[in-house]
């Protein structure tokens, strides 16, 4: 099945938010969980298309690749956040990693709060030559060898697709989202955010196919909300 | 007459011979050049054919290096990252500005002037050669369409007049198509170049209808082939004073913008020339070989016909009375029989020529001691014939007188025919005893022409001299050169009936002096003129003249005109006869000069006589 192309208006949208007192006037006093629930398509699942991992990675050096990693990035299918908070509930925010291993970007999405620092790391036996064009942060960190990292900060929110200059079929895409309040969505679609302070919100979810959608949302002060996105 | 007949024979077998060699080899000759000629002509086009085949694979490949160009290129991370950009990160002059500058860098390094990127719609992002470009939809157009629906495309594009070879190639990014690059080349003069070299033809590229680029300079490009159908069959053209093998064919693949073709020109007298060279070897040869069949026709012509020509010159040797020229004919086939059986004829014939030679000298021995014998006693009876006749031996009465006159006229007789007998058979023999002197030829004549006027007095006939003054000297033996004359003048007094004219006389001739006798007799009949001067005895009527004259029509042993005949000719002289029936006759005696004839030489003088 050919992937179909990102179509944000070609996909209903329902959201249905409800809570218990159907209170809108509710102080922020209060945190609450969104939970969401995409209806992921086979496109969305198999968004990394036909991309083959190279057969000689590692025979050289007998290196067979960080399967655990890549097995945990694989579970991860898209990103959603609170859109309207500029900052606000923070998560500890230390230094993430994009490792390069097996000639994969591993994770393949990475998300990453404004401010953040990214390594990126080579673990492979060949060189890797990292670069972005997307808008909210260009870079080229030039090749280097294995076991070397070089540490961007990312300072705008957006998507930074991720490529490597070397090799053509490695991709990641980086979504600097604004703050911390940020979940994967796994394989079934689903996804939860937790200690979403109480009260109306953007939630943008952002899918590598369908792009980013951000919908309307209101947190109760006491429950949860619940969002499902379907596509028809 | 002899060497028509020989040249003849040896043409006949020379030709012959040479014929059957000279047709084959015509034939043979004749048959390559055809097939030569039509080979040539069926490869020559053939070829031409073949080099469009070879063009346009070269203008495949070609487009297909742009196509692996544009693959590379459209998989060059830095290359494609650009149009993965979700469209709300396109619409920044960064966006445009980076992607102009990566366009240029990639340009560069593909090093085509077409370098177009589409994005997934078709739309027209950017050109590299262009910065302004851009917004054009060019999904529409074949190639780009094609690559839009993921195949690779190349056809011709064509801008301004320009034709480009093009390829479009679709871009794809894991899976996904995020745009369209289309590269192409100008179809210039080095393509061109290279193209002649691969087709070994003249390269015309023809855009719109119009010739664009051309390898050939100086020729121009023929009307009736810009006009011609775009078939790709080849014909024949004339240009510029030059004859062309061309072909003219449109050149596969989609093309935007306008019509692009080619044409293919070959010059017909360069593709020819091999033709013209072997034709002219094969000239040369057919000479050769021509001159070598004659060449062998002569020499086998000529030894067939070596023991012929050798049996008719033996032939002709026997006709001088030479038995003795070598056949030299060794061969054992017929030729060599008739030669063995040549060769016993002609001993035969020697043998039986020398019996008769044998005979003859026997003969001639014969009449000489017959006429010596005779003399003998002949001249034992004159001489007591006139004893008696004159008294000396008693009176003598005058019966007895006139018996003894007759006995001596007889005797004189016997005389003149022993010593007629003995002149005759020297002639014969060539051993006629001359002693040449510088003698006047009139004197000669004159002497003769007094004793002959006493004879004819007594018949009643008219005698006239006629010399011619101041005649030259001659050399001659006078005294047989006289009796040679007197012999004529004889007959002519004998032959002529009484009261008739005999006329002697002598003159300067062409080659020398001219001695005549002619008479108003009863001729001679053309028929016999040769014979006359026959040695035959012909003893029609022996009269022993008792009037003492030569009796008119009176024959004796009939030598005299061949004895005339033998002196004249020993003194390398002729004689003639110009006679008719009833009218009289005229006998010419011819003697040349010494320094013109062949008496003066020493040699000529003991020549055979024979005839």
């Amino acid at each position: 099945m050919t992937p179909e192309p990102a179509d944000l208006d070609g996909v209903g949208i329902r959201v249905l938010a409800w809570s218990a007192a159907a209170l809108l006037l509710a102080p922020v006093a209060w945190a609450g969980v969104v939970d969401g629930k995409v209806a992921l398509t086979p496109a969305d699942l198999g968004f990394r298309g036909g991309v083959k991992p190279n057969a000689y990675v590692g025979q050289l050096s007998g290196h067979v690749g960080h399967t655990g990693s890549v097995v945990a990035s694989d579970s991860v299918f898209g990103v959603a956040y609170i859109a309207d908070l500029q900052s606000g509930v923070a998560r500890p925010s230390g230094v993430a990693l994009l490792d390069q291993s097996g000639q994969r970007f591993v994770p393949r999405i990475l998300a990453v709060v404004v401010g953040q620092q990214v390594e990126f790391r080579n673990s492979d036996n060949v060189f890797h030559n990292v670069f972005s064009y997307s808008p909210p942060k260009r870079f080229d960190l030039g090749r280097y060898p294995r076991g070397k990292s070089k540490t961007l900060t990312f300072q705008k929110s957006g998507l930074v697709q991720v490529f490597c200059d070397i090799h053509s079929n490695m991709r990641a895409d980086v979504v600097v989202v604004p703050n911390g309040l940020f979940a994967y969505v796994n394989r079934e679609g689903a996804f939860r955010l937790e200690g979403v302070p109480a009260g109306p919100h953007k939630l943008s979810i952002w899918l590598p196919l369908r792009g980013e959608q951000t919908l309307d949302v209101t947190v109760p002060e006491h429950g949860n909300a619940a969002v499902s996105i379907t596509a028809e | 007459m002899m060497p028509r007949f020989r040249i003849s024979l040896v043409f006949k077998v020379a030709a012959l011979t040479s014929a059957p060699i000279l047709g084959v080899m015509v034939a043979a000759l004749l048959v390559v050049n055809h097939r030569l000629t039509v080979d040539v002509n069926r490869n020559v086009t053939a070829g031409l054919s073949a080099a469009a085949l070879a063009f346009e694979h070269q203008m495949g490949r070609e487009g297909e290096n742009l196509e692996r160009i544009g693959v590379v290129v459209a998989r060059d991370p830095k290359f494609f990252a650009l149009l993965t950009l979700p469209k709300s990160d396109r619409k920044n002059a960064d966006f445009h500005a980076t992607l102009a500058g990566v366009l240029q860098d990639f340009r560069e390094d593909a090093e085509t002037p077409i370098f177009d990127v589409t994005d997934a719609d078709g739309i027209l992002l950017a050109r590299a050669s262009d910065p302004k470009a851009g917004g054009e939809d060019l999904s529409r157009t074949e190639m780009v369409g094609a690559a839009l629906s993921g195949k690779l495309s190349r056809g011709y594009l064509v801008e301004n007049g320009v034709a480009y070879r093009v390829a479009v190639v679709p871009i794809t990014v894991g899976g996904a198509l995020v745009g369209t690059l289309r590269l192409g080349r100008s179809v210039d003069t080095p393509l061109a170049e290279r193209l002649k070299a691969t087709a070994r033809s003249e390269v015309v590229f023809i855009v719109n209808g119009k010739p664009a680029i051309a390898t050939s300079r100086d020729a121009e490009i023929p009307t009736t082939l810009l006009s011609g159908p775009v078939d790709g069959h080849v014909r024949q053209v004339q240009a510029g004073g030059h004859r062309y093998l061309a072909l003219r064919a449109g050149l596969s693949g989609p093309s935007s913008g306008g019509a692009v073709g080619f044409a293919l020109l070959r010059s017909l007298d360069e593709e020819t020339a091999v033709l013209a060279r072997i034709g002219h070897d094969l000239y040369i040869t057919g000479a050769i070989v021509i001159l070598l069949a004659l060449l062998v026709g002569a020499l086998v012509s000529a030894g067939i016909t070596r023991p012929i020509r050798r049996l008719v010159e033996a032939a002709n040797a026997m006709r001088v009375g030479n038995f003795d020229f070598p056949l030299q004919i060794r061969s054992r086939d017929e030729l060599g029989n008739l030669a063995s059986r040549f060769e016993e004829m002609r001993a035969a014939q020697r043998l039986e020529i020398q019996r008769l030679e044998e005979i003859d000298r026997m003969k001639s021995n014969f009449i000489t001691i017959a006429s010596h014998e005779i003399l003998t006693p002949v001249t034992t009876i004159c001489a007591y014939t006139d004893l008696l006749a004159d008294g000396a031996l008693g009176s003598v009465s005058e019966p007895q007188r006139e018996a003894f006159a007759a006995i001596r006229r007889g005797a004189d007789g016997l005389t003149r025919l022993a010593k007629d007998l003995t002149n005759m058979t020297l002639i014969e023999r060539g051993e006629l005893p001359l002693r040449f002197e510088s003698r006047d030829v009139a004197r000669v004549v004159e002497e003769v022409a007094v004793q002959v006027i006493p004879l004819a007095a007594k018949r009643h006939q008219d005698v006239a001299i006629l010399i011619e003054p101041e005649l030259n000297h001659a050399r001659i033996d006078a005294g047989y050169l006289g009796q040679a004359i007197m012999n004529l003048a004889l007959n002519a007094v004998r032959f002529t009936p009484d009261d008739g004219s005999i006329e002697i006389g002598a003159r300067r001739s062409v080659n020398g002096v001219e001695i005549y006798v002619s008479d108003t007799g009863i001729g001679i009949s053309s028929d016999d003129f040769e014979r006359i001067f026959t040695k035959i005895v012909e003893l029609k009527d022996v009269n022993s003249h008792s009037s003492g004259t030569i009796g008119f029509n009176s024959s004796g042993f009939g030598l005299g005109l061949s004895i005339a005949r033998g002196i004249v000719q020993a003194h390398g002289g002729t004689i003639r006869v110009e006679s008719e029936l009833g009218r009289g006759s005229l006998f010419t005696i011819e003697i040349p000069h010494p320094q013109a004839g062949a008496a003066s030489d020493p040699e000529a003088e003991s020549l055979p006589l024979a005839s």
